[in-house]
C-alpha cells in the first residue's frame, strides 16, 4: 500500500511537471503520453528534490518530503486554476478499423501478458542479482538509514561501496521510495516493472505520430517482448532506465525533426539531461543529441543568424540545467570513472585494445545471432538497414541515422580507451547491457524505415495522428 | 503488385517465429531450479524470502553477525572469492557496519577451520551449518 502511494506521488508529482513544461513550450500531447511522461519527470523531480537535500543539508525523512510535495501541488493547483493548462487529447480507440481489431487485440494479449510475467517474477523476489545489490540497493540502504549521503561517500573506497562515482539516479529513487515503504528492499523491485509499464506506454504515444495504431502496437508488441529488455525489468539496474530515457528522448528529437514542435525539442532535451544521472553511459547520447540538433539547424538554414541561436540555446539549456547539479558536485568531490581513467590511457593501451577488435566483434555477432537475449530482433534490425540501405542517409532518417552513427561511435570509443582490465572481460560482460541501451531507438529506426512499405502492402494500418 | 505480396508474406512469417521465440523463452527456466526458487518465493514470508535467495545458512550467519557486530563498527570478511555476490550480499546486509580492509574491529571468516589472524581472538563462533568464525581486535570492548 505504501509503495503504492509513493508511485502515486511521483505520478502526482510529475504530472504538475509535465503540465508546466507542456504549459511553457505549447505541447499537445495524448493523455497516455501525458501520464507516461509525467512519471519519467516526476521519478527526476524525486532525485533532484534528494539530491537538493542533501546539499542544503536537509535530512531525507517522509516529512520533509512532503512538506515540499505539498508546498508544490498546493502552489502547483493554484497556477492551474488561473492558467488553464495544455490541451490534452484523448486516445480514440474508434479510429481503428472493425476489421483490424483483432489484429489489435491479439497485440495487446502479447502485451499483457508479458507485463504480467514481469510483475509475476517480481513480486516475491527481494534485490539478489549482484549489481542491483552492489551498485544500487547498498547506496539505496546507506542514504536511507544515514538520513541523507554520508560525507565523504564519493571516495569511499571500493571496498565498502561500488563505483561511488557512478550517477545516483536509482538509488536515490529507491531511497525515496524506501522514505514511504520504510525499508524494503522486497517492494522495491516493483519499481522497475513500473518504469517497463511507463516506457511501453510513452514509446506508443509517441509512435503514434509517425505511425498508424496497427503499426506502433506491432512496434510495442516487439519491443515489449524482447527477453533483455523484459530481463531486466525484473532486477534493479540502470540499464533499464537509460534505455527508457534515451529511447523517449530520441523519439521526441524526431518528432522535432518531423514538426520543427519546439516544445518536443525541449522534451527532448529535459530526457537526455535526465538521462546524464542514470549512467555515465548517456554522456555519448547527449552528445550525439546535440550534433544532430546542430547538424539540423546547419542543414535547414544554413546559418546561425537572426533568433536561431535563441533556439539553439533553449534547446541545448534544459540538458545543461538538469546535468549541471551532478556534475558540479562530482567535479567538486573529484570522482574518478574506475574504467576509463583519462589519466592513465596510453597509446600502447589503446593499441592493445584495438588489436582485440575481432574479440568484440565476435562477441557482437553473438549477441545478434542470440535468440535467447534478443529473440530475432538484431537479425530483422540489419536486414532491414540492408534491404533499405539506399534510404539511410535521406530526408528525415538522415538525422537518426547520424545520431546512431555518433551513438555507436561512442561506445566504440569507450570500449578502445578501457583502462581497468583487458577488452574481453569489459565486452564479456557489458555488450548485452550496451545493446540494451540502443534496443528503444533501434526499433524505431526499423520500423520507421519499413513503414511506408508494410503501409502500402498490408493496407490499413490506422490512421497517423 | 509482387513486392507487397512479398511484404506481406514475410511480415506473418516474421511474427510467426518471433512469437513462437517469444513463448519458448518466455516459459523456460532462464536457470536449472528458477521456477522450484519462484515456488518457494511465494510459498515465504517477507522475512524468509531474503534466505530462499541467499541460501539458509549464508544468511542465518549474516544474521549471526549482525547480532553481534555493533552499528558502526568495522569488519573485514573473507572465505569466498573478492567482490563474489556471497561478499556483496554480506556488504549489503552488515551495513550500518562498514568494511575496512586496513584495520578493522572485526573479522568475519565463513567456512573452513578456525585461523585466528594475529592481534585479533576469537569472539563467538557459529556452528549451525558451514562454520563461521568472528574475530575481535586485541584491546577492543564490544
Amino acid at each position: 500500500m505504501s509503495f503504492i502511494l509513493a508511485v502515486a506521488y511521483l505520478e502526482i508529482t510529475g504530472v504538475f511537471v509535465s503540465l508546466f513544461i507542456m504549459k511553457a513550450v505549447k505541447y499537445r500531447c495524448s493523455f497516455l503520453e501525458l501520464i507516461s511522461l509525467s512519471f519519467l519527470f516526476g521519478s527526476m523531480a524525486a532525485v533532484l528534490q534528494l539530491f537538493i537535500y542533501d546539499i542544503l543539508g536537509i535530512e531525507f525523512t517522509l516529512r520533509n518530503i512532503l512538506i515540499f510535495l505539498f508546498i508544490f501541488s498546493a502552489c502547483s493547483i493554484c497556477f492551474f486554476v488561473f492558467n488553464k493548462p495544455g490541451q490534452i487529447r484523448t486516445l480514440s480507440w474508434h479510429r481503428i478499423d472493425r476489421s483490424l481489431r483483432g489484429t489489435a487485440n491479439l497485440f495487446i494479449t502479447g502485451i499483457t501478458i508479458q507485463v504480467l510475467w514481469v510483475f509475476f517474477l517480481v513480486l516475491p523476489t527481494p534485490v539478489y542479482s549482484h549489481d542491483a545489490v552492489a551498485n544500487y540497493a547498498l547506496k539505496a540502504k546507506i542514504f536511507f538509514q544515514s538520513g541523507g549521503i554520508p560525507t565523504g561517500f564519493f571516495a569511499w573506497p571500493e571496498s565498502q561501496v561500488a563505483h561511488s562515482d557512478y550517477p545516483l539516479f536509482l538509488p536515490l529513487l529507491m531511497t525515496w521510495i524506501y522514505e514511504f515503504t520504510g525499508f524494503n528492499d522486497l517492494t522495491v523491485n516493483l519499481i522497475m516493472p513500473c518504469i517497463y509499464v511507463v516506457f511501453l506506454g510513452a514509446f506508443y504515444a509517441v509512435l503514434r505520430r509517425f505511425f498508424g495504431i496497427m503499426y506502433s502496437l506491432l512496434s510495442v508488441f516487439l519491443l515489449a517482448t524482447i527477453p533483455q529488455l523484459f530481463d531486466y525489468a525484473t532486477i534493479i539496474h540502470s540499464d533499464l532506465l537509460l534505455t527508457v530515457f534515451v529511447s523517449c528522448a530520441c523519439l521526441y528529437m524526431m518528432v522535432y525533426i518531423r514538426s520543427e514542435d519546439k516544445g518536443s525539442l525541449i522534451i527532448s532535451s529535459f530526457l537526455f539531461g535526465i538521462a546524464l544521472w542514470i549512467k555515465n553511459e548517456a554522456i555519448v547520447f547527449a552528445a550525439a543529441f546535440l550534433a544532430v540538433i546542430l547538424i539540423s539547424f546547419l542543414r535547414k538554414e544554413g546559418s546561425f543568424r537572426g533568433n536561431r541561436w535563441g533556439t539553439i540555446v533553449s534547446s541545448f539549456l534544459p540538458l545543461i540545467l538538469i546535468a549541471i547539479p551532478w556534475f558540479a558536485v562530482k567535479f567538486y568531490t573529484g570522482t574518478v570513472n574506475s574504467d576509463i581513467d583519462m589519466t592513465t590511457i596510453t597509446a600502447t593501451g589503446v593499441w592493445e585494445n584495438i588489436k582485440d577488435i575481432p574479440i568484440l566483434l565476435n562477441l557482437f555477432q553473438q549477441e545478434v545471432f542470440g535468440p535467447k537475449k534478443w529473440n530475432i530482433f538484431w537479425v530483422l534490425f540489419f536486414s532491414v538497414l540492408i534491404w533499405k540501405r539506399r534510404s539511410l542517409w535521406k530526408k528525415e532518417i538522415f538525422y537518426l541515422t547520424t545520431f546512431l552513427t555518433i551513438a555507436v561511435a561512442g561506445y566504440f570509443t569507450g570500449y578502445m580507451i578501457t583502462t581497468g582490465a583487458n577488452i574481453f572481460f569489459y565486452v564479456n560482460t557489458t555488450i548485452s547491457r550496451f545493446m540494451l541501451h540502443f534496443v528503444g531507438i533501434c526499433m524505431f529506426y526499423m520500423m520507421y524505415l519499413a513503414w511506408s512499405d508494410v503501409k502500402e502492402a498490408v493496407g490499413r494500418m490506422g490512421d497517423v495522428r | 503488385m509482387n513486392n507487397s505480396r512479398t511484404i506481406k508474406k514475410t511480415l506473418i512469417v516474421v511474427l510467426i517465429v518471433w512469437t513462437a521465440i517469444w513463448l519458448f523463452f518466455l516459459v523456460r527456466e532462464d536457470k536449472d531450479g528458477q521456477y522450484r526458487v519462484l515456488g518457494d518465493l511465494y510459498r515465504s514470508n517477507d522475512e524468509t524470502k531474503v534466505k530462499v535467495v541467499y541460501g539458509n545458512d549464508f544468511y542465518d550467519f549474516l544474521e549471526f553477525c549482525r547480532d553481534n557486530i555493533p552499528a558502526g563498527a568495522t569488519y573485514e570478511i573473507y572465505g569466498f572469492e573478492k567482490y563474489s555476490i556471497d561478499e556483496v550480499r554480506a556488504r549489503y546486509l552488515l551495513f550500518p557496519a562498514r568494511v575496512d580492509t586496513k584495520n578493522p574491529d572485526f573479522k568475519i571468516k565463513y567456512g573452513g577451520n578456525a585461523e585466528v589472524p594475529s592481534g585479533y581472538s576469537e569472539f563467538k563462533s557459529y556452528n549451525k551449518g558451514k562454520r563461521g568464525y568472528l574475530y575481535l581486535r586485541r584491546g577492543n570492548r564490544i
